[in-house]
């Protein structure tokens, strides 16, 4: 017991009092440092708040939601880096060129959003003539973006067993004919990165048949997030024979495509990278690149030994346990170095990475 | 004999707390930049005006940084001591004789090839780690920065990564203590003890999963010399280094009434404009008069 009695005689009157050990009374503005009274740090006047807004720390803010987007015609979009949310219309008056909403996802899931590219030209792959509008969710077309669907996978999960990985549950996924995608409330798996799958609808044509080879593509994990203008591709059986019958593996072994990109944001491809294997170094047995000055991916050459003006390569039997795979050369400045990413070749699938310049140890990377 | 008068205080960051970007490095949408601090405030509310105490000022970062130029390995138990980390499987593969592990030579050992793949394992737990999904460190706080690095290997200055021999080793080792030494809270973490850095002190780990073996990890504590009892609400800003002033306020709280456990106080902090963000924070006031937990 910390508690001390003392009795106090005065005047005639009794009076009984119990004291701690505490012996300081602070006064208004001061806090009891370990035994001394110390004033405050900052004094912030009471702040005259806004209707609607009320005093939290020395910031008004608001009591309510700031924005409550009509469901019916609009989808809320949150900005990450302002908190501004904007309601982006759902109808097709603007077009292919109208902003696409990516809201945020619910509580403990990813959304990610961007569009469809042919990879072998790099072209948006739209439907003929589009307007923005949905793709049917229950009768594929025949060609174009709405003859696709996309899954969402724990992408470790499935470069590990593509047999055995379960698609993760998702919000409706939506496609529209020019192309653009979103695929909302994505479960997150257990691994660092979500992979989307992106192939014909229609089971008959799923794998190399149809409008598309099996495509993949992996970003980072990101619960209670979104991923905006994540470019996703196509890659049509067409492609993969040139790429095979010019020199290059076929798509029975599986691609794993490396793009370089010239500076950190952009889609300007970079010429003379040559792959490396994080761990093993040079992989000159199982790099293949284009011809040096096509910039569509049609032609392999195998006399080539670094990226051309398309900025890609193609790897054939990458794999997770080999660690990451990332790029040398292609005349980075000394801040600069190529992102590095985990690969996989995988019978029948094109797993396409994108790969850009970042900052050298201890240095800042101007591109 | 009067106990000390100051606080305990346990807190539990929530999993998208932000963490600090790598000095230099471009800041990512879930990111602050390096050269900031967090500061968890006490409030005293008055007539006119609210009193804030700055109780503790801390930082965030990933457990690991690669691109940090001190992440070495230190000590008399490690291999290359001095050693960038990003340098280690290249190193023991080239001191075991090989460069693949999964296709070692026919004459390598077996302590060899033991080496060599657990070298490659450290890497990937290293980037696991370090990554989106990776561990997030309550640590000190500092504004000492790390020497230049140089431009070589040969230079004056930080050598750099790639520099492996063992003279730069160690003057990279020496270069890094020296600024530990100099700043003892600029604070460096390692792989090798998650909980036992290799400069400056980790007050504990923000909410989350141990990407290497999936298990939960989470809760940092402080103890404070104030007396915290009677404070009306609790907030934790972030503010650029040698800024006045709180800055921008990240969570906010008042404590429950009543409170759950007799004799702790306790705070779920929200922010205020973001659902994504929360904490709770248990408070243990005046050590020195407590009667309920001693």
């Amino acid at each position: 017991m910390l508690h001390r009695s003392l009795i106090l005689i005065a005047g005639g009157l009794l009076a009984l009092s119990a004291t701690s050990c505490k012996s300081t009374d602070c006064g208004e503005g001061t806090i009891d440092r370990d035994g001394t009274c110390v004033p405050a740090d900052e004094v912030v006047s009471e702040a005259m708040c806004g209707p609607f807004t009320e005093l939290q720390g020395n910031q008004c803010v608001p009591m309510f939601p700031p924005t409550e987007c009509d469901p019916g015609s609009t989808m809320a979009d949150t900005d990450p880096t302002t908190g501004v949310t904007t309601c982006i219309g759902t109808g097709t008056l603007a077009g292919c060129t109208g902003a696409f909403a990516c809201p945020v996802p619910a509580a403990g899931k990813q959304t990610i959003c961007g569009q469809l590219y042919d990879f072998e030209n790099n072209a948006l792959f739209q439907g003929m003539n589009p307007t923005g509008v949905q793709c049917s969710t229950t009768t594929p077309a025949a060609d174009g973006p709405c003859a696709l669907g996309i899954r969402a996978f724990d992408a470790v999960e499935f470069a590990t067993n593509p047999s055995t990985a379960v698609p993760r549950t998702t919000g409706p996924v939506y496609i529209d004919d020019c192309g653009r995608y979103r695929v909302p409330d994505i479960d997150p798996g257990t691994s660092p990165f979500i992979g989307l799958g992106i192939d014909d609808a229609l089971p008959a044509s799923r794998g190399p048949a149809g409008v598309t080879n099996v495509v993949g593509v992996a970003t980072p994990k990101l619960v209670n997030g979104t991923t905006r203008d994540f470019e996703a591709f196509i890659v049509k059986m067409a492609t993969t024979t040139k790429w095979q019958t010019s020199g290059g593996p076929g798509i029975a072994a599986g691609y794993y495509a490396m793009t370089f990109r010239a500076a950190s944001t952009g889609q300007i491809p970079k010429a003379g990278v040559v792959v490396v294997n994080q761990a093993m170094g040079a992989i000159m047995a199982n790099d293949f690149y284009f011809m040096s000055t096509q910039t569509t991916r049609e032609t392999v050459d195998p006399a080539q030994n670094a990226t051309g003006a398309n900025g890609t390569a193609l790897v054939a039997g990458a794999s997770l346990a080999h660690g990451g795979y990332s790029g040398v050369m292609g005349g980075l400045p000394a801040e600069c170095k190529w992102s590095g990413h985990p690969g996989v070749t995988l019978p029948g699938i094109v797993f396409i990475q994108i790969l850009r310049p970042v900052n050298q140890t201890g240095m800042t990377c101007p591109l | 004999m009067e106990g000390a008068r100051g606080s305990n205080l346990q807190l539990d960051l929530g999993p998208r707390m932000p963490a600090q970007a790598a000095p230099g490095a471009v800041v990512g949408p879930t990111q602050l930049p390096s050269n900031i601090h967090f500061s968890l405030y006490a409030i005293k509310s008055g007539d006119d005006h609210d009193f804030l105490f700055e109780v503790e000022r801390f930082e965030i970062h990933p457990i690991v940084d690669l691109t940090s130029p001190c992440f070495i390995d230190v000590g008399d138990h490690v291999r290359f001591p001095g050693l960038h980390v990003s340098q280690f499987a290249a190193q023991v593969a080239g001191d075991t004789g090989i460069p693949d592990f999964r296709n070692p030579p026919p004459e390598a050992t077996e302590q060899q090839k033991i080496d060599a793949a657990t070298a490659a394992q450290r890497m990937t737990n290293i980037t696991a780690l370090g990554g989106t999904s990776g561990i997030k460190v309550v640590t000190s706080h500092s504004t000492a920065n790390y020497p230049m690095v140089a431009a070589d290997c040969d230079s004056a200055g930080l050598p750099p990564p790639m520099c492996v021999d063992a003279a730069a080793n160690q003057r990279r080792l020496d270069a890094c203590q020296a600024a530990w030494t100099a700043d003892t809270s600029l604070w460096e973490g390692t792989d090798r003890i998650l909980t036992s850095p290799l400069a400056g002190t980790t007050f504990g780990l923000v909410n989350g999963m141990n990407p290497i073996n999936l298990a939960p990890v989470g809760g940092a504590q402080f103890f404070v010399d104030e007396d915290l009892t009677g404070m009306d609400a609790f907030a934790i800003y972030w503010q650029y280094d040698d800024t006045p002033g709180p800055g921008t306020l990240l969570l906010y709280g008042t404590p429950t009434s009543p409170s759950p456990t007799r004799g702790v106080m306790h705070v779920p902090l929200e922010s205020p404009t973001s659902g994504a963000l929360s904490a709770d924070l248990a408070i243990f006031a005046d050590l020195g008069h407590d009667e309920t937990n001693f």
